[in-house]
């Protein structure tokens, strides 16, 4: 028996061991104050929040996932690295609030000539780039260069520039190709249009001359803004740090560094919000667990209006959805109210036209209207001879709320005879769908998400332009829409332009081609001792780290 | 032995051909998805030009054969940096979480599994066999997520998950495995703090494998024992442990080597669940990125390093057969 029992001795001793080894690591908090991380340096978890205090104040933040890259000119996208480009980089203007009222960024001030084909900006002085040197004409010039260079995700936004031309250290002039009623708040705008890196850094770290370092710097920055990367351990974390020669000034209250735990299970979200080892969600959560959360602890949720809302387009080719009647009776059956309840837990409301209400113009009361009239619908698919009903495939995202979106328009359509089999895809996927032309489109609906990220209605109404069928355009409009959008991007008349949108809505509402769901509501959810959080629909998924500030977090 | 070596190669390239054409069968377009859904068709065209995406396929396969054979797995068309890179900076993280996970497996299934045979039909037993049901019938994510909570949020005597941040303390690299690391730099907190880290999931990631393992051992040690040359050796007057440990443990291992060796493949990609709840930062993460973004290059070259990694394994059990049964030996 006994080499038998020493076996299983050892067992338990090993596990046993193991455990302890557990216990030794508790103690409630598992965040060590002072411990080395193996960078080497010191990280220290002290949160009394005074600024007047020596030891430096962190924020935990969460994140959905790991950035792709930190290069504005190249990775544009919210959840690619545009959410951690913000703390490192700046725009010549600033959106602050939902109205889209304009304020001097980089730029000071600003005017436009009087063909509205120049825009002179003069620059802020005394701003520095995290390597010491000075931002200026220079660096405004060469930021559009590069990002024209390297030709990826910024450049789109730079199409309408013919030239930059530096009328002095400070002064720049912006030429374009034609007018552009959208220049200014594209520059004010969330994507693409970050000046940086410093032309001195670029130089430097080229590996083969004009190669613009676009490798370098994937995973380094040298912007103008307030905060530094110290160091991104992929999946795991990116630590910032305060950049002390900001040109704000460090004055107020802020905080000194920001640790991001990229933690990609939103339950485990949930667990370290209400333990407090993370101070705030910076990337959004799917409205219910959002809900669940609030009250929870110290967890606060900030609710606002985003400029985004809910579609689900038809095929307007193939299929009884070619049909206008079928389209309309389908907008008919709807339950809008239980895809507000369910899918969005009351944080949403009903959109009547293809823009949210926070954009304008205001859907003009002549156009069409559609809301739950069961019968009504009933007598259209009639008319339109399907009485009996058909099949339907829907294209949609794997993601978030959108399965309890489909599985109420299953239930509201059944109630005409009519199945939709939904496929649940990637955005890759789901996109590829999409982007085949016209009378190739291979759903019968497909669903996601528009959104304005400047605030003007030409975000979302240009990809009802035909020009956009193979990007998302599910294939509608004529050429005397198509002159609609055309005419309101070629003067800067806002009457004329809102006439115009206006029309155009009109037009689309008779049409019916899409579902338009609800425009949603943004949770953000964080712990109560976090202030300084304000929403700016157009930088949806942005987080302002400079206005952040921690007050009254109890210590551990 | 050496032709026993020379077989894999062959499977690496199956390996290569298959992983291409599935990965290239999946509808959607990585140039797109980079440049996003606003950029315009010249600029999806550029990045498709630049990662040689427009050409025809066969031409794809074969200049990556081409880059394979000099050793180069190309770049990652997300991150831009060689795929080596990215593989090689959460190998040693998924590795060392699939050892840690399959000597849990080894120290807790093989001795439940012979106490098991042992007093067959009788409490350990019974204890044992419940535990194998329970165990299988548990889908990892659950027990992730309650095993979170409990022992994190509700406990708090394990952290949440992650291997290195605010507030671990890791060793100096030697070999990336920050257990081995700490023990051979005689760093006593890094060593606390990887273990500490490493628990949760470890023990998650092992429970499927370890009630695999007790139903092996069990199985085969029940096999074997009743064997005609046990039954001589009981005649003989040998003592119960005697049989069991020199003469029963050596061949009933056999069957459960095997399956050790299964278990580690299927654990170097499928952690992924386990990476995904505990911020484990693996391959396993890396790989489901990599296809949600049909990154092509990082989905080739995980699939080719993990087919190594796992015949590696492979070759591994077919040696300790030898070693287990003397009467084993290979074609020359």
């Amino acid at each position: 028996m006994k080499r038998q029992g020493k076996l299983l001795v050892t067992t338990i001793l090993v596990v046993l061991v193991l455990l302890t080894f557990g216990a030794l690591g508790c103690g409630g908090s598992t965040t060590t104050t002072g411990g080395t991380d193996s960078t080497g340096t010191t990280v220290s978890t002290d949160t009394t929040g005074t600024t007047s205090s020596e030891e430096p104040v962190t924020l935990f933040a969460s994140r959905n996932n790991d950035p792709r890259s930190m290069d504005p000119a190249d990775e544009i996208t919210g959840t690619g690295g545009l959410e951690s480009q913000v703390a490192f980089y700046e725009r010549l203007i600033n959106i602050v609030d939902e109205t889209g009222t304009m304020e001097p960024g980089l730029a000071e001030s600003w005017e436009v000539s009087e063909d509205g084909l120049t825009y002179t900006f003069e620059l802020r002085k005394g701003v520095k780039f995290h390597d010491g040197t000075e931002f200026d004409a220079e660096a405004v010039r060469f930021t559009w260069e590069r990002i024209m260079g390297i030709g990826t995700g910024a450049a789109q936004y730079w199409q309408v520039v013919e030239d930059i031309e530096i009328v002095d250290d400070y002064t720049v002039d912006i030429k374009l190709k034609n007018v552009s009623p959208t220049f200014l708040a594209t520059l004010g705008g969330q994507r693409g249009i970050y000046m940086g890196p410093s032309p001195a850094a670029v130089k430097e770290n080229e590996k083969t001359p004009g190669d613009w370092a676009v490798d370098y710097f994937v995973d380094h920055e040298c912007g103008t803004g307030p905060y530094t990367l110290v160091s991104w351990t992929h999946d795991q974390e990116l630590v910032y740090e305060k950049f002390d020669d900001y040109w704000r000034g460090w004055d107020g209250q802020h905080v000194d560094q920001i640790v991001h735990r990229i933690v990609k299970e939103p339950a485990t979200i949930r667990l370290l919000l209400e333990r407090g080892e993370i101070d705030i969600a910076a990337d959004d959560l799917a409205i219910s667990l959002a809900t669940e959360m609030e009250g929870q602890g110290d967890i606060v949720l900030d609710v606002a209006p985003t400029t985004m809302l809910t579609h689900i387009t038809f095929n307007l080719d193939n299929g009884p959805t070619a049909d206008v009647r079928v389209r309309q009776a389908i907008a008919m059956l709807f339950d809008y109210d239980a895809a507000i309840e369910g899918a969005y837990r009351g944080y949403a409301k009903r959109v009547y036209g293809p823009i949210p209400s926070s954009v304008w113009p205001a859907i003009p009361a002549e156009a069409q209207r559609y809301d739950q009239n069961v019968e009504e619908a009933k007598k259209l698919l009639a008319e339109a001879g399907y009485a009996d009903g058909f099949t339907l495939d829907l294209a949609c995202m794997d993601m978030y709320d959108y399965k309890t979106i489909v599985q109420i328009l299953q239930q509201s359509l059944a109630e005409a005879n009519i199945t939709v089999n939904a496929e649940f895809t990637t955005w890759p996927v789901l996109f590829e769908k999409l982007q085949q032309p016209k009378g190739q489109k291979p759903f019968g609906m497909a669903a996601y998400q528009m959104w304005a990220a400047i605030p003007d209605p030409s975000d979302i109404l240009m990809w009802w332009h035909t020009d956009a069928i193979t990007v998302i355009n599910p294939g509608w409009g004529t050429p005397e829409t198509d002159k609609l959008i055309d005419d309101a991007n070629a003067t800067l008349d806002q009457a004329e332009r809102e006439s115009l949108y206006s029309e155009l809505i009109v037009k689309m509402n008779e049409d019916c081609p899409a579902i338009n769901v609800a425009e949603m509501q943004h949770i953000m959810v964080y712990n109560d001792w976090v202030k300084g959080y304000k929403y700016i629909p157009y930088y949806n998924g942005l987080v302002n780290w400079y206005e952040l500030y921690i007050e009254g977090k109890p210590v551990n | 032995m050496a032709k026993r070596v020379l077989q894999v190669i062959p499977v690496l390239l199956g390996v290569t051909v298959l992983t291409f054409a599935i990965a290239h069968s999946v509808p959607g377009d990585p140039a797109r998805a980079i440049a996003g859904i606003y950029a315009t068709e010249e600029t999806v065209e550029v990045i498709r030009a630049k990662w040689g995406l427009d050409k025809p396929l066969p031409e794809q396969y074969l200049v990556y054969l081409g880059h394979l054979l000099r050793g180069d797995l190309g770049a990652s068309i997300q991150s831009r940096r060689p795929v080596a890179d990215d593989i090689m900076d959460r190998l040693p993280a998924t590795l060392e979480l699939s050892l840690f996970a399959l000597l849990l497996m080894v120290v807790v299934g093989i001795p439940m599994g012979m106490i098991a045979a042992r007093w067959r039909n009788r409490l350990p037993d019974h204890v044992a066999r419940l535990f194998v049901i329970l165990g299988g019938a548990i889908p990892s994510f659950w027990l992730a997520l309650v095993a979170q909570l409990v022992f994190f949020s509700w406990l708090g005597w394990l952290p949440f998950g992650g291997r290195t941040g605010a507030g671990i303390v890791t060793p100096e690299t030697v070999s990336g495995l920050y257990v081995l690391d700490s023990i051979l730099t005689l760093n006593g907190t890094a060593l606390v703090h990887s273990l500490r880290q490493l628990l949760l999931p470890g023990m998650v990631l092992a429970l499927a494998g370890t009630t695999s393992i007790t139903r092996m051992t069990r199985a085969s040690m029940l096999e074997v024992l009743r064997q005609d040359y046990i039954k001589a050796a009981r005649a003989k007057g040998v003592s119960g442990r005697t049989i069991v440990l020199k003469h029963a443990f050596k061949n009933a291992m056999i069957p459960t080597i095997t399956v050790l060796g299964l278990l580690f493949g299927s654990m170097l990609g499928g952690a992924f669940v386990v990476e995904w709840i505990f911020a484990w930062p693996g391959i396993g993460t890396l790989a489901a990125n990599s296809i949600t973004n049909l990154d092509y290059t990082v989905i080739m070259g995980i699939s080719i390093v993990i087919a190594i990694v796992y015949s590696i394994a492979n070759l591994l059990v077919d040696v300790s057969y030898m070693v287990l049964n003397p009467k084993v030996r290979y074609e020359k």
